[in-house]
């Protein structure tokens, strides 16, 4: 491939290259906004639970916006998946094609990736491309993530690459097998057309721009790329050439409790890098394992981080060499359960920044606990209304050389945000008695590793369940440089009566007014060996 | 019978500008730098030198509006000592904590959501028991039994303001007006601000970072406007009103009460100022508004400010009514940079008006937007104020810029305008979009020092055909400050025209220069200008 230090300067580019870039983030933050405010579902429209991005036509990333990076790396390779299936000679004005198959780009099954082709002058002179995590594509539960699934075929209706849409509109057959295989399928048919909105926004915005930048503009979206990759290669050439690996474990597989090991190697010599995931468990029973294409968010990240100032194109992956062993956890074989991946993603994401912080210099984090619980609480008053709600609790921070890593923060590839207790207060008979810094639970080091947090709740009235999916009951994320591990995660049950019951990391349970729900996260690891009389951590309380 | 003045001061981060408005429409203005002195003193300085200039006697004044980038600024800063903040029991890292979620997503080391050793550190984070539920009814009494050691605390910390946030505080007050009243009995010189009444909604964390940041304002906010408020009745002026974000004035012991509520007075008025010269016509309208330091962004409808409940100060969240604006860190001062890799980034850092661009020769030597405006030729020799540009000065400072991007001086003020511009247009499509108009239905008004500067750029590159620079665009925050919804209809003469001696129409690409604005005139645009003083540009 061309090296971007070759590049000869050309005023006209380079006049245009800044413009273009911001044009260019522009352009996907607005298909993001627009996605965002037409969606029908409120894991999309309020969560955020979706991502937009531009591509070239042989399916390299030009822009994505800033939103969920567990999405956002996602969407390269169903540009990718679409684009062997479709050949840009068969693709048409108003065309869009729709997948969600873990084996051609895809993540879990309810992540529907849209690609629409922007057409100018007759030529395909870009993507746009958006996913969205739909409310329900059928499957063995509501919701098409079954937590004891042990085959994508109960997780719901799987799509390879198919055309979803021409210039007449949605395509009748399509439509009709979606529809049938969805519980909500007035929702999938609503958030579908939200992705097309944000499609045709980026459609109709990047056309004036290229046409704005004029015939060269190829070679300026060319010259954006190697931009990037000169800053990422030139941060990975400030590093020492050196192998680091990083071990790491999930508490279970869903299904089974043993702990399941995620290893992961990386090799850097001169500007290149190799993130090598040999090692890692073979893919497991329950719905653990994460798809390569939900991977390569975790690896987009990663190189994202190297040279965050870039322009957030594919010349950050240029230097990366991603090796996932087949019918490993992280590059699974059909019929694999895959809904789960999301911890998987986060912990190999971790494990990558834990192994880089060996490399010496200086300028990495301690892994983050990279714990995003989700918790459903649900249950009915004395007067028979039901009520539900979930809301995600994010962990500690790594720390990092010189500075003590944030508490109670969404980190890696995730960003939730919390939900204010003046709202769960008022939708549930709930009482939350504290949400605090859960100090000395960061791992101690020369700076120390971010605290968890701590939430109680108390049932006022009637009977209800607890559904709690964490992380890190067991493992505990490690320290970098002699740093020391966070804390591991505690949940419990207080009765009422006194009794205490702890919660495993994956657990279902009832509780009855009085009971009180006390759930404290993991802490991030510390960073450097601890001054002496620091590494005593005090593990304060909330009574 | 001799004429009747109204006089408004507006103080931004850059320049301060006195506007005085007689009743039969005259305008007299001037802009001075604000250059690092105290607060009230350029305040008064500029009435005092427009006063002169006009001949205008205290007698002959109706009343004095002044808005102020004080609250903003000192949020920039963080310079002020910590406030305590007391908060209901178990909850007391909730400001901390914030909303859990990240600014930036790449940035390996997460910063902290709020400059929590700065505003409010651990040791003055109190807790206090007593709850009140989602409907507003006590479900456990204020442990009032606890006030004596939280202001024995706070009184040996030394701190002057302290806030109140409780839960459900916006739908029953009771708790937080007991604790107030229990904390000033032992704590009588005390500043305190209550939850429920500086932000009386929903979500504690944003209810509750907002009452944090009106305490931190307020010693210094109260302090400034009593010294200005008795400088200006020394002299016999009327009352001093203050300009509020939320548009309209009020007097200034209500803005020392309630400092949070001037944190966007300025562009606020600009706005009310926009909509009291715009003509007829129902077409929506974008303003931008660009100075030393930023460039602010808003809608018009009907002739009329949008407004929001929310906005951001230094990067905070703070939850107030105020004018709906999209305000990015590009202004005249904004520093350029050229990333390892050849990435030309221009700001977020700033050198405002002091030190300022190098062209201005008063000791900043980094390059900035307005050096490479200056060596384009799109910059009159002299500014508004009297300062005189050195051009020299500011193709110097281009020169490692140039040298690192591999283009010659000129070509790279070119890039670094053009970069402006599209930072400027990428905010205003979004702003827009957003708010579902499309920038290509909108007429874009031009104001501020800078604005027309870049609006023709800017609205090409965002669609848009047609752009205004309005009459006195320079200083429309303090004119607008007289045109507030309660003024009526304000009645302006162009007076000699702020224009001077410049040619009714004409073709780009052309700087047209006038003593308070600059204008700049693209190849492919035209300029007219308007009986009423209005520039019009216009797209062939």
């Amino acid at each position: 491939m061309m090296r971007a230090g070759d590049l000869a300067p050309d005023e006209a580019i380079a006049l245009r290259m800044e413009p273009l870039r911001l044009a260019l983030q522009g352009t996907a933050d607005r298909m993001q906004a627009g996605m965002m405010r037409a969606a029908v579902s409120s894991i999309a429209r309020e969560s955020g639970d979706c991502a937009a991005a531009l591509f070239l036509p042989d399916g390299r990333l030009l822009a994505q916006a800033r939103s969920l990076p567990l999405l956002l790396g996602s969407l390269i390779p169903a540009v990718s998946g679409v684009l062997a299936r479709f050949p840009l000679s068969a693709m048409s004005e108003g065309d869009a094609y729709l997948l969600n198959d873990p084996w051609s780009g895809g993540t879990h099954l309810p992540d529907l990736a849209l690609v629409h082709p922007i057409f100018l002058d007759g030529e395909v002179i870009a993507f746009a491309a958006a996913n969205l995590h739909h409310q329900d594509v059928g499957g063995m539960a509501a919701g098409s993530l079954p937590p004891d699934a042990t085959e994508i075929h109960q997780e719901g209706l799987r799509l390879p690459p198919v055309r979803w849409r021409s210039a007449a509109g949605v395509l009748p057959d399509i439509d009709a097998i979606l529809a049938a295989n969805s519980r909500t399928p007035d929702n999938l048919r609503g958030d579908l057309e939200a992705q097309w909105v944000a499609l045709t926004q980026g459609a109709r915005e990047l056309t004036q721009i290229a046409r704005h930048t004029g015939p060269r503009f190829p070679e300026v979206c060319e010259a954006l790329i190697a931009q990037t990759e000169r800053m990422t290669r030139a941060a990975l050439l400030a590093a020492p050439d050196g192998e680091w690996s990083w071990r790491d474990q999930l508490d279970g597989d869903g299904v089974d409790d043993a702990p399941v090991s995620i290893m992961v190697t990386l090799r850097k010599k001169a500007d290149a890098l190799v993130v090598d995931f040999d090692g890692t468990a073979p893919q497991v029973r329950g719905p653990l394992n994460a798809s390569p294409a939900a991977m390569l968010s975790a690896a987009l990240f990663f190189m994202r981080t190297l040279a965050p100032e870039a322009p957030n194109n594919a010349g950050c992956l240029a230097p990366l060499t991603l090796k996932l062993p087949p019918g490993s956890l992280v590059n699974p074989t059909l019929p694999a359960a895959v809904n789960a991946r999301t911890a998987t993603v986060k912990l190999a994401c971790n494990a990558i920044l834990g192994a880089w912080s060996q490399a010496a210099s200086g300028a990495g984090v301690a892994p983050h606990a990279g714990v995003a619980t989700v918790l459903v609480l649900s249950g009915a008053r004395t007067d028979g209304r039901r009520w539900m709600f979930t809301e995600i609790i994010a962990s500690g921070a790594g720390a990092s050389s010189d500075a003590p890593g944030r508490a109670g923060v969404s980190t890696d590839v995730g960003n939730a945000r919390n939900t204010p207790l003046e709202v769960i207060e008022a939708e549930a008979p709930l009482r939350v008695e504290c949400y605090e810094i859960r100090r000395g639970s960061g791992g101690s080091g020369r700076q120390r590793g971010g605290d968890g947090v701590r939430r109680v709740y108390r049932l006022l009235e009637g009977q209800g369940f607890v559904a709690y999916r964490g992380e890190r009951h067991v493992g505990r994320a490690r320290g970098a440089r002699g740093g020391e591990p966070g804390a591991n995660s505690v949940a419990r049950i207080l009765r009422v009566d006194g009794a205490v019951e702890l919660l495993p990391a994956r657990a279902r349970i009832a509780w009855s007014a009085g009971d009180r729900l006390i759930i404290e996260t993991a802490g991030g690891g510390g960073w450097g060996p601890a001054p002496a009389a620091a590494t005593k951590p005090n593990l304060g309380t909330c009574s | 019978m001799t004429a009747r003045w109204s006089l408004a001061v507006d103080m931004g981060g850059t320049f301060v500008d006195a506007v005085a408005l007689r009743d039969d429409g005259q305008i007299a203005a001037l802009k001075c730098p604000r250059a690092g002195r105290g607060l009230a003193e350029p305040v008064v300085e500029a009435v005092d030198r427009l006063c002169a200039q006009a001949g205008i006697g205290s007698g002959d004044v109706d009343r004095v509006v002044h808005g102020s980038t004080i609250v903003t600024n000192l949020l920039l800063e963080l310079d002020e000592p910590p406030v305590a903040l007391v908060l209901t029991r178990g909850l007391r890292d909730v400001p901390v904590l914030a909303r859990q979620d990240r600014k930036e997503l790449y940035k390996p080391v997460i910063a902290p959501a709020v400059p929590e050793a700065r505003l409010f550190p651990d040791a003055l984070r109190f807790e206090i028991g007593g709850r009140i539920d989602a409907d507003g009814r006590e479900v456990e009494p204020l442990d009032l039994a606890a006030v004596d050691a939280i202001a024995e605390a706070v009184s040996a910390a030394g701190v002057r303001a302290l806030a109140i946030g409780l839960l459900f505080a916006h739908r029953n007050p009771a708790h937080e007006r007991a604790l107030q009243a229990a904390l000033t009995a032992r704590l009588p010189g005390l500043y305190i601000s209550l939850s429920s009444e500086v932000d009386p909604q929903k979500r504690e964390f944003e209810r509750w970072l907002t009452t944090a940041l009106d305490a931190y304002a307020k010693p210094l906010t109260a302090d400034y406007l009593r010294r200005l408020a008795d400088a200006l009745t020394e002299r016999g002026l009327p009352p001093l009103r203050m300009m509020r974000s939320a548009g309209g004035t009020t007097p200034w012991q209500e803005m020392a009460a309630q400092p949070i509520g001037l944190a966007m007075s300025g562009p606020c008025a600009a706005l009310q100022g926009v909509a009291a010269c715009l003509g007829a016509g129902g077409e929506p309208a974008i303003s931008l508004d660009v100075g030393g330091t930023s460039a602010d962004i808003s809608i018009l409808l009907d002739r009329q400010p949008t407004f929001t409940e929310e906005l951001e100060c230094g990067g905070l969240p703070v939850r107030q009514r105020c004018a709906d604006i999209t305000s990015i860190a590009i202004g005249g001062g904004s520093v350029i940079a050229v990333l390892p890799g050849g990435a030309l980034r221009l700001g977020p850092r700033s050198q405002g008006a002091s030190p300022g661009p190098a062209a201005f020769g008063l000791g900043g030597d980094l390059p900035t937007l307005g050096d490479a405006l200056c060596v384009l030729d799109r910059l009159p020799p002299r500014l508004a104020g009297g300062m005189a540009l050195d051009r020299n000065a500011a193709q110097a400072a281009l020169g490692d810029v140039a040298g690192a991007l591999g283009l010659s001086v000129p070509r790279t003020a070119e890039a670094v305008v053009r970069a402006a511009a599209a930072g400027m247009a990428e905010a205003l499509k979004t702003h827009a979009f957003q708010r579902r108009l499309d920038p290509a239905d909108a007429v874009l008004v031009a104001i501020g020092g800078g604005g027309a500067q870049h609006a023709a750029e800017v609205a090409e590159l965002a669609g848009m055909r047609r752009v205004l620079v309005l009459p006195h665009a320079g200083v429309m925050a303090a004119l607008g400050m007289l045109c507030g919804p309660d003024d009526g209809e304000v009645r302006r003469t162009a007076g000699e025209g702020p224009w001077g001696s410049l040619p009714p129409q004409g073709e780009g690409p052309r700087s047209l220069f006038a003593p308070m604005t600059t204008v700049w005139v693209p190849a492919g645009w035209s300029w007219r200008l308007l009986p009423d003083q209005t520039l019009v540009l216009e797209a062939r």
